[in-house]
C-alpha cells in the first residue's frame, strides 16, 4: 500500500480532454470503485491510468487498481503491483502488439483483445519466456487489462495427459441431474472410442460391460451415490474385440440436502496388472498342490508315525523334520523288529536334497531292511551299503549309524559311517558313544568294525543327523555339547516319561537343513538279565 | 597364470601353483552359508591348477559337514582326473571331522605344507 501511495503522490498526471472521466489518477473514487470490482473478479486483471507527456501523449501505464489473482513475471501479486509502470518494469513491452492494442483501447474504448502476446523478460540474465492473451478496456478514463497465461493452461494440460497415459487412467464426470456426461482424452483410449462419438452414458456403458460384472456395476453407483465417500470397484468391459479390466474409483458431489447431483470419477486400465496376478495365483496353487504331493511322496517313501514304536526291550520315539527350503530331503531312519526278536536302529544322512537325495535315500533305506533280516552285523551292512552306492550311485555322498539291540542280554552293536557320536543318556549323565568309520559312497574298498556297549534299564539312546546340532558358524561338535546339556537339564527334571520329555526337547538347529531323531529307551523293567 | 582369490563375510580361499601342484589355502569359518562360493572356487581351482592338490586346512575356524563333503568330492575328483591330493590338517582342530568320519585314515593328511608338496607324485 506504501508504494502505492506513493506513486499515487509522485506521479504527474495530464488531464486530457478526449479521456473520459476527466482526471482518473486522481480521482480517488474511481481507484475505490474499481478496486472493489477488481477484488471480486477471480481472473488475473490489473487497472492502469495513462501516464502523459505534455503534448497529451501516452509515454506509460502505471497501476492503479490489481485484482488479488493479477501476478507479472517478476512474481509480484495482487496490490504489490499498485505503483508499477508498464514501460519502466518491462522495457520488452515498448513497440510491442501489446503497447499497440493498450493504445488503441484507450483511443476507441476496446475492448482490446491481444491474443497469444509473446513477453520475454530477463530476470538475473535469463530470458524467460511467457505467453499471455490479454484483454484491454478502457474504463473510467484508465485502461482494464485482463489477462491469461497461456503456457501455464497449456503446461496444466500436458501434465494432465501424461498422468492419464503413465498412469493408464481416464476421467469421467456425469451430471445425473441434465444427464451430462464428460470423458477426459484417455478415458476415449482406454475405451478404444472415437471421441468424436462423444462419452458413454449410464446405458451405453452397460452395453460394453461383461454380463457378469452387471450386477456388480449397478451395485457400485449405487453405492457412490447413496453414500458419502470415495468407491473403489472393478469391472470388465468390451472395449476393441477384448476384454478389459478397469479399476473404477468414484465419488458423488452433494447439494446441501445430501442428495447426489454428480459424480466423479477415475478409471484405471489394469488388464495387465490383473493377467500377471491372475497367473502368480495359478502359479503359486500349482505350487502348493507340488508341495502336498511332495509331502505325501516324503510319507511314502519314510512314515513317521507321531505314537512311539514298541519293539523287544525298547520303547522309541522317532521325528523328521524337512527343510524349510525342500521338503524332499536325505535324512532317513529306521526302527524295526527283526525275525529273532532283535531291533534294528538306524539313522542316515544323503548329502543334498530334492530328489537326487530323496531317492538314494530310499534305496539306503529300503537295502538295510533287508540286509538286516540277513542277519548280518552293522559293519556287514555298511560294507554292502557302500558297495550299493558306490555302484548306483556314484554321485552321492552318505553318512549313517547302524546298530543292532540284542533285548536278552541289552547288547547294542553297533558301527558310525562318517555320522557323529550318539549320546547315550544313563541316569543324570549323557556321553558320546562313537566306533567311527568311514562315510559311505566315496571309497570303492571301505571297511567297517563294530562295536558293542551293554545297555541299563531306563538308558536312552540318541540318534540323530547333523541338522540337529549344526548351525552357521557353529562346530558340530559345539552343537553336540549343547545338545548334550539340554538333555541332562530334560532328565534332571526327573519326568514321568523320559523318553516323551526328551523327544519334545530336541529341536532343530538348523532349519535349511532337514532333520531326523530317533531316540530309544531300554524299557526299565526288563526281566532275566544277569547283571553284569 | 595369476592367482585366485575368493573372500566371503566369513571365509577367504586362494590358489596358487608350486610348481605343478596346485596349492589351496582355505581359511576361516567354512558353513553351509559359504557352500556355493567354496564349490565355485573349487571348481575354478582344477580348471586352473588341474587334478595334483594340496589343500591348506591349518587356519580354518570350522568345518561342518557340508564343506566336508565338498571336499571329499574334491578328492574323487583328482582321483578320478588320474591326479593326487592331499590335505594339510592337524587332529586337534577345527578339521577334526576328517578323523572323525573316517577320512583321515583314507586321504593323505600332512601337518604341514612343506611335507604334502613334498610328498606329491608330481613333485618327485
Amino acid at each position: 500500500m506504501d508504494c502505492g501511495e506513493r506513486g499515487l503522490r509522485s506521479t504527474p498526471v495530464v488531464p486530457s480532454s478526449d479521456a473520459a472521466g476527466g482526471s482518473p489518477g486522481a480521482d480517488t473514487g474511481t481507484v475505490s470503485l474499481i478496486q472493489a470490482v477488481l477484488d471480486g473478479i477471480p481472473a488475473q486483471s490489473a487497472w492502469y491510468a495513462p501516464i502523459r507527456d505534455q503534448d497529451g501523449r501516452i509515454t506509460d501505464f502505471e497501476v492503479r487498481a490489481a485484482g488479488p489473482h493479477a501476478r507479472d513475471v517478476h512474481g509480484r501479486t495482487g496490490k504489490e503491483l499498485i505503483g508499477v509502470r508498464a514501460l519502466a518494469s518491462y522495457p520488452s513491452v515498448a513497440g510491442s502488439s501489446l503497447w499497440e492494442g493498450y493504445l488503441r483501447a484507450m483511443e476507441t474504448g476496446g475492448p482490446e483483445e491481444i491474443a497469444r502476446y509473446v513477453h520475454v523478460e530477463t530476470v538475473e540474465g535469463v530470458a524467460h519466456r511467457s505467453t499471455y492473451t490479454v484483454t484491454a478496456t478502457r474504463v473510467g478514463g484508465g485502461l482494464l487489462a485482463a489477462w491469461v497465461r497461456d503456457d501455464d493452461e497449456a503446461r496444466l494440460a500436458a501434465r494432465m495427459a501424461h498422468t492419464e497415459r503413465l498412469g493408464d487412467l481416464g476421467w469421467a464426470y456425469w451430471n445425473l441431474a441434465t444427464g451430462q456426461v464428460e470423458w477426459s482424452e484417455h478415458m476415449y483410449a482406454i475405451h478404444e472410442r472415437d471421441p468424436a462419438d462423444g462419452p458413454l452414458d449410464l446405458e451405453g456403458y452397460a452395453t460394453i460391460t461383461h454380463a457378469d460384472d452387471l450386477p456388480l456395476l449397478r451395485q457400485a453407483l449405487a453405492t457412490i451415490t447413496g453414500t458419502e465417500g470415495a468407491h473403489e470397484f472393478e469391472v470388465r468391459v468390451h472395449t476393441g474385440g477384448r476384454l478389459r479390466h478397469l479399476r473404477i474409483v468414484g465419488e458423488a458431489n452433494r447439494d446441501a440436502g445430501g442428495q447426489a447431483l454428480e459424480v466423479h470419477g477415475v478409471a484405471q486400465d489394469i488388464t495387465h496388472w490383473r493377467h500377471a496376478n491372475d497367473q502368480l495365483a495359478l502359479t503359486q496353487r500349482r505350487l502348493e498342490e507340488e508341495l502336498l504331493l511332495t509331502a505325501e511322496l516324503q510319507h511314502i517313501i519314510m512314515p513317521v508315525q507321531e505314537s512311539l514304536l514298541t519293539l523287544p526291550g525298547l520303547r522309541v520315539g522317532v521325528r523328521y523334520d524337512a527343510a524349510q527350503t525342500a521338503l524332499l530331503g536325505g535324512d532317513w531312519y529306521q526302527a524295526m523288529r527283526l525275525s529273532d526278536d532283535q531291533v534294528l536302529l538306524a539313522v542316515g544322512d544323503v548329502a543334498g536334497s530334492g530328489l537326487p537325495a530323496a531317492s538314494a535315500m530310499a534305496k539306503l533305506r529300503h537295502a538295510i531292511t533287508g540286509l538286516a533280516f540277513a542277519d548280518h552285523d552293522p559293519d556287514r551292512i555298511l560294507v554292502a551299503l557302500n558297495r550299493l552306492l558306490r555302484c548306483v550311485r556314484p554321485d552321492v555322498l552318505a553318512t549313517a549309524v547302524v546298530a543292532r539291540y540284542r533285548p536278552e542280554d541289552r547288547t547294542l552293536t553297533f558301527t558310525h559311517a562318517g555320522h557323529p557320536p550318539m549320546l547315550l543318556v544313563r541316569g543324570h549323565t549323557v556321553q558320546r558313544v562313537l566306533h567311527p568309520g568311514v562315510l559311505l559312497g566315496v571309497f570303492d574298498d571301505a571297511s567297517y568294525t563294530h562295536a558293542n556297549i551293554r545297555l541299563e534299564p531306563d538308558d536312552m539312546l540318541v540318534m540323530y543327523t547333523d541338522g540337529l546340532i549344526e548351525r552357521p558358524g557353529r562346530d558340530l561338535y559345539e552343537g553336540l555339547d549343547i545338545l548334550a546339556a539340554t538333555i541332562a537339564e530334560v532328565v534332571r527334571a526327573a519326568p514321568a516319561d523320559r523318553l516323551s520329555a526328551v523327544m519334545e526337547a530336541l529341536v532343530p538347529s538348523n532349519t535349511s537343513d532337514d532333520t531326523c531323531i530317533l531316540v530309544a529307551h531300554v524299557k526299565p523293567n526288563t526281566e532275566g538279565v544277569p547283571d553284569v | 597364470m595369476s592367482d585366485l582369490h575368493v573372500s566371503t563375510d566369513s571365509a577367504q580361499f586362494a590358489a596358487e601353483r608350486h610348481g605343478e601342484i596346485g596349492l589351496l589355502k582355505l581359511k576361516g569359518t567354512l558353513d553351509y552359508t559359504v557352500r556355493q562360493p567354496l564349490e565355485d572356487f573349487l571348481d575354478q581351482a582344477f580348471t586352473r591348477c588341474g587334478p595334483d592338490l594340496v589343500i591348506d586346512l591349518l587356519q580354518l575356524d570350522l568345518l561342518d559337514s557340508r564343506s566336508t563333503g565338498l571336499l571329499v568330492n574334491c578328492w574323487k575328483r583328482s582321483r578320478e582326473g588320474g591326479g593326487w591330493l592331499g590335505l594339510v590338517a592337524v587332529q586337534r582342530s577345527a578339521a577334526r571331522v576328517l578323523w572323525i568320519t573316517g577320512l583321515a585314515s583314507r586321504i593323505p593328511v600332512f601337518t604341514t605344507v612343506e611335507e604334502a608338496l613334498a610328498a606329491a607324485p608330481a613333485h618327485q
